[in-house]
C-alpha cells in the first residue's frame, strides 16, 4: 500500500475504518445545515411555484431564469475557488448542495450542467487567464454554460468522437466541425466546454462562445422526464475558436472528461439520495391519510415492508455518499492551498477515489430507482396519475442510470480500476485475495463466537462481504488474467459484490459512530435499517459470488470455492417484519425518511 | 441611523404538535424552528433602507435559548443585518409578552435607534402584542399593521391595513413599526453570506447583565388543548344543482343554524 497517512481509493476493500474516521451527514456543521436549509427554501420559493410549466408543461426556458435567481443566492459558486469569485466550498458541502437541489427536479439537472460539468473542466484544468475571464462570470450566474462530450455516434466510447479541429495556417484558431448530442442547458448557454479531435486524432477540450458564427443549436429533445430541463444538439459548421480557449493540452482531453465524469458521479449520488428522501417524503403522508378496508395504508405489512426496504436502501445509499465526501475531503485537505496547481492536484484527489465514485454513482440511482418505484406503488392508482408527483420522480429518475456515464460502464470500471491499481502497485489486492483464499480452502474455524456483542454478528457479515469480493474478483483475475476485462458477467457480479460491501461498511460505521456518540439507543433507527439492509445485501453477495466462482472454477476446484463461500455468507435470517415495523413507525410518525 | 430589528424564532409552521390531550404545557423537543415569518419583514424592510445608500447599522435582538443563534446567523446577520444582541436567561422560560417587552426594551435603551422594526405578530402565540408594548414601554410612537414604510428626514410614512381600506400615517422618528406581509418580499440569504455571517458580532446577555429582574408573568398559561376532531363530512346530492342548493340552505338553516 502507499505510504500515505491517508484513505487511498478501493483502501476499504483491504483494510478496517474506525467510525470515528467515517464522515457521515450528522458531522455536518452549522453553515453546512444552514446552506442546506437555504437550498430547500430556493426550491420552494422558486421552482415549487413554477412546477406546472416548467415540468409538465416542458417550458426549458425558466431553466435560464432559475439558473439566475440560483447565481444571485450564490448556488452557482460552491465548486469555483475564493479567488475567482467562488466560495471554494469542501466536496461535503457540494453534495449536500447536490442532495438539496435535488428536490427541484430538472432544475437539479440543469445547476449540475452548470456549476458542475459546465464550469468545473476550467476550474481543474484552465489556465489563470482561462480562469480569470470565464469563473467569477460563471460563479454569479451571470454567463451560463454547458458540457458537450456525447455525439450521435458515440455515447459510453466518448473518445470515438467525429467533431474534428483544424489549426488555421496563422495558428491563431482553431476552425471545429461536428455535431454533440443531449447537451443540457444548449438552449440557452453562452459557452460550452466540448470535446473534439484535433486533426481528426487528438481529442482536446475547448472553450466555445455559442454565439460565434457556424453554432447552431437543435430543437429541445422530447423526453420521458426532466422535461423542464433543456437538452438539445449543438451543431458546428466551420466554427472558428480562438487557440487560447485550448482546455488543457491538445491530445488530453479524455483527462478532462474522466476526471469530470468522478465529479458528475459523486453529484449525482447525493442528488440521487435526495431523490430517494423526495419519493418518500411524497408518498408516506398519502399512506397515513389513505384508508381501504378501514385500515389506514402504513398500517399494512407490505406497505410497512416497503416503507422500510426504502427506507434501509436509503441510509445505505446516503451513508455511503457522504463516506465518499469526508475521504475526498481528507484527501484534498492534504493539499496545500497555496500552491498554484492546487486545483490541478485536487481532482487528482478525486480521480483517486474513482472507484467510491463510481460506486455510489450506480449504487445512489439504484436505491433512488427502487424508492420511486416502490413509493409509487404505495399511492396505487392515485400514483400513476400526474396529481401527484410520484409520476414525475418515476419518470425523472430513469435518466439517472443512464447519464454520467451508464450504470453498465460504471459497473465494468469498479473492478477494473481495482484490478488496474493492483497492478500498478497501489493496492495490494493480490495477496489480500490470496490470503482469503487459502482461509477459504483451508479447515474452517470451530471456535465457540459465544454470546454477540453490539452488531457484532453484522460486523461479521460486513467483513465477510469483503471477503466474498476478494475471494470472487482474486479468482477471477487468476483465471481469466488480462482477459478479464471481457467477462462482462463476471465483472458487474463482482461491482454488485463490492458495492453491497462499501455501502454496508459505510452504513455500520455510521451507525457504530451515532453509537458512540449517544448511546446505542440513540443508535436504535440506524441499528435497524442497518441491520434489515445487511441481511438481504449478503443473500445477494452469496448468489453473485456463487455465479462468479462458476464462470471461473470447474469440479474439485469449484466445489472446494463454493464451500468457501457458503462459509463466508451463511447468517441466520432476521425478524425481518419486526424490523420492517419498527422503521416504518418512525418514518410514517416523521412523515418522510429519518435516521431516527 | 440606527436600526434595530426585534426577531423571534418560531416553530415551523408545518411543525406538527404532538397534543393528544390537554397538558400545561407543549412537547416542543422535536420541533424544526423558523424565523418568524413577519420578523422576516421587517429584517427586509430595515435591509432595504441599508441598501438604499446612506450609513445604516442594523442590530437584530431576539430572547431565546442557544438554539435560537442558527436561526439569527441565517435568517438575520446573514440576510444584511450587521449584529445581533440575544437574551438568553433561563428565567425568561414561558416569559409573557409584558415580560418580553420589558426584557427588549431595557436592550434597547443601551443604545439609541432612530428606528425599530418588528412583526405584526409572531406565528406561534399570535398575540401581537409585544412590538406595541416595546414602544410603550420606551415612549415611542408606534405604527403597526404597515404594508408601505418610506423614511423621511427625521420622520417616516407608513401606509397601514385598515378595514377596508388603508391609512396614510406619519410619525417622527424614532418610531416602532410593525411589518405585515405585503410590505416586501424577503430574500433567502446567499451562499456565501451565510459563511460570512459567524464573523458578525453576536453577543449574548443576561437579565442580570442588563441589570434587570427577570421580569413577572402577568398572565399564565394554565393549558393548551389540541382542536376537537373534525366533524363528520356529509356530501348534499341531488340530481340538479338547483336542487342540492336548496337542500344545502335547508340543512344550514334547520340543522347547523348558521342562517
Amino acid at each position: 500500500m502507499s505510504d500515505k497517512s491517508y484513505p487511498t481509493g478501493g483502501e476499504f476493500l483491504l483494510k478496517e475504518t474506525a467510525p470515528a474516521d467515517c464522515f457521515t451527514p450528522e458531522d455536518f456543521d452549522e453553515n453546512q445545515r444552514m446552506i442546506a436549509q437555504t437550498v430547500e427554501d430556493f426550491v420552494t420559493r422558486h421552482i415549487h411555484p413554477v412546477v406546472e410549466k416548467f415540468e409538465y408543461e416542458g417550458d426549458t426556458s425558466l431553466g435560464k431564469s432559475l439558473l439566475k435567481e440560483a447565481g444571485q443566492m450564490g448556488l452557482l459558486m460552491a465548486d469555483v475557488p475564493e479567488a475567482y469569485g467562488g466560495m471554494g466550498s469542501d466536496k461535503a458541502t457540494i453534495m449536500l448542495v447536490s442532495e438539496k437541489i435535488s428536490a427541484g427536479g430538472s432544475f437539479a439537472v440543469t445547476h449540475g450542467a452548470h456549476s458542475g460539468i459546465g464550469t468545473l473542466p476550467i476550474v481543474y484544468f484552465g489556465t489563470p487567464e482561462q480562469k480569470q475571464e470565464y469563473l467569477p462570470a460563471l460563479a454569479t450566474g451571470e454567463k451560463l454554460t454547458c458540457y458537450a462530450l456525447t455525439e450521435p455516434g458515440s455515447g459510453s466510447d466518448a473518445l470515438a468522437a467525429a467533431t474534428t479541429a483544424v489549426l488555421s495556417e496563422d495558428g491563431s484558431h482553431y476552425v471545429l466541425c461536428g455535431t454533440k448530442q443531449y447537451i443540457t442547458n444548449a438552449g440557452y448557454a453562452e459557452m460550452v466546454i466540448l470535446f473534439a479531435k484535433v486533426d481528426g486524432e487528438h481529442f482536446t477540450g475547448f472553450i466555445v462562445d455559442l454565439k460565434s458564427d457556424g453554432v447552431s443549436i437543435g430543437v429541445e429533445e422530447k423526453k420521458m422526464g426532466i422535461k423542464g430541463s433543456s437538452t438539445c444538439a449543438i451543431i458546428l459548421e466551420d466554427v472558428q475558436v480562438p487557440a487560447a480557449n485550448v482546455l488543457g493540452e491538445v491530445g488530453k482531453g479524455h483527462l478532462i472528461a474522466f476526471n469530470i465524469l468522478n465529479v458528475g458521479r459523486f453529484k449525482l449520488g447525493a442528488s440521487t439520495v435526495g431523490g430517494c428522501k423526495l419519493a418518500l417524503a411524497s408518498a408516506v403522508p398519502y399512506t397515513k391519510d389513505r384508508k381501504q378496508f378501514d385500515t389506514r395504508l402504513c398500517d399494512f405489512g407490505l406497505i410497512r415492508r416497503k416503507i422500510a426496504d426504502v427506507a434501509a436502501a436509503t441510509f445505505a445509499a446516503e451513508s455511503m455518499v457522504y463516506r465518499t465526501a469526508g475521504l475526498l475531503d481528507t484527501a484534498i485537505a492534504t493539499l496545500d492551498k497555496a500552491d498554484p496547481e492546487y486545483d490541478r492536484k485536487s481532482i487528482g484527489q478525486v480521480e483517486e477515489f474513482s472507484i467510491e465514485c463510481s460506486m455510489i454513482k450506480v449504487f445512489a440511482t439504484e436505491v433512488c430507482a427502487l424508492a420511486a418505484d416502490e413509493c409509487l406503488q404505495m399511492l396505487g392508482g392515485y400514483g400513476y396519475c400526474q396529481e401527484y408527483p410520484l409520476e414525475r420522480i418515476y419518470r425523472d429518475e430513469r435518466i439517472n442510470r443512464i447519464f454520467e456515464g451508464t450504470n453498465e460502464i460504471n459497473r465494468m470500471l469498479v473492478p477494473g480500476m481495482i484490478m488496474r491499481k493492483a497492478l500498478k502497485g497501489e493496492l495490494p489486492f493480490l495477496p489480500a485475495a490470496q490470503a482469503v483464499a487459502e482461509e477459504l480452502t483451508g479447515l474452517p474455524s470451530f471456535e465457540d463466537p459465544g454470546e454477540p456483542g453490539y452488531l457484532e454478528i453484522e460486523v461479521d457479515l460486513v467483513a465477510n462481504m469483503k471477503k466474498s469480493a476478494l475471494a470472487a474478483l482474486g479468482l477471477a483475475a487468476q483465471k481469466f488474467g488480462m482477459g478479464l476485462k471481457d467477462q462482462q458477467g463476471v465483472l458487474a457480479d463482482a461491482a454488485d459484490i463490492l458495492m453491497e460491501a462499501y455501502a454496508c461498511e459505510s452504513a455500520l460505521l455510521r451507525t457504530q459512530k451515532r453509537a458512540a456518540a449517544e448511546g446505542e439507543e440513540g443508535a436504535a433507527g440506524m441499528a435497524d435499517m442497518f441491520v434489515l439492509y445487511v441481511h438481504d445485501a449478503m443473500d445477494r453477495v452469496a448468489v453473485k459470488a456463487r455465479n462468479i466462482m462458476a464462470a471461473c472454477a470447474e469440479g474439485d476446484e469449484l466445489r472446494t470455492m463454493l464451500a468457501g463461500v457458503r462459509r463466508l455468507t451463511k447468517h441466520d435470517p432476521v425478524k425481518r417484519a419486526e424490523l420492517h415495523d419498527r422503521i416504518a413507525e418512525r418514518v410514517v410518525d416523521a412523515d418522510g425518511f429519518t435516521v431516527g | 441611523m440606527k436600526i434595530a430589528v426585534l426577531a423571534k424564532q418560531v416553530p415551523d409552521s408545518e411543525t406538527r404538535i404532538n397534543l393528544p390531550a390537554p397538558a400545561p404545557e407543549i412537547d416542543d423537543s422535536g420541533f424544526t424552528r423558523v424565523l418568524n415569518p413577519y420578523d422576516a419583514y421587517a429584517v427586509e424592510e430595515a435591509v432595504k433602507i441599508k441598501e438604499a445608500g446612506g450609513e445604516v447599522e442594523i442590530t437584530a435582538i431576539t430572547i431565546g435559548p442557544e438554539t435560537v443563534k442558527e436561526t439569527v446567523k441565517k435568517d438575520c446577520l446573514a440576510v444584511g443585518c450587521d449584529k445581533a444582541v440575544i437574551v438568553t436567561d433561563p428565567a425568561l422560560d414561558g416569559a409573557d409578552e409584558a415580560a418580553v417587552a420589558s426584557v427588549l426594551a431595557a436592550v434597547l435603551q443601551k443604545e439609541s435607534y432612530d428606528l425599530i422594526l418588528c412583526g405584526l405578530k409572531a406565528i406561534d402565540d399570535d398575540s401581537g402584542q409585544v412590538g406595541i408594548l416595546v414602544a410603550e414601554k420606551l415612549g415611542l410612537p408606534h405604527v403597526s399593521v404597515v404594508t408601505k414604510l418610506t423614511l423621511g428626514d427625521g420622520s417616516l410614512e407608513a401606509e397601514r391595513e385598515i378595514e377596508g381600506g388603508k391609512e396614510i400615517v406619519n410619525a417622527s422618528l424614532p418610531a416602532l413599526v410593525t411589518c405585515q406581509k405585503g410590505l416586501n418580499e424577503p430574500r433567502l440569504p446567499s451562499l456565501p453570506n451565510i459563511m460570512k455571517a459567524g464573523a458578525k458580532p453576536m453577543e449574548t446577555v443576561t437579565c442580570a447583565d442588563l441589570g434587570l429582574e427577570p421580569p413577572a408573568n402577568l398572565v399564565q398559561v394554565k393549558t393548551y388543548s389540541p382542536p376537537p376532531a373534525r366533524g363528520e363530512c356529509r356530501l348534499v346530492e341531488a340530481d340538479e344543482p338547483a336542487a342540492a342548493a336548496k337542500e344545502l340552505a335547508r340543512l344550514l338553516n334547520e340543522e347547523a343554524k348558521v342562517i
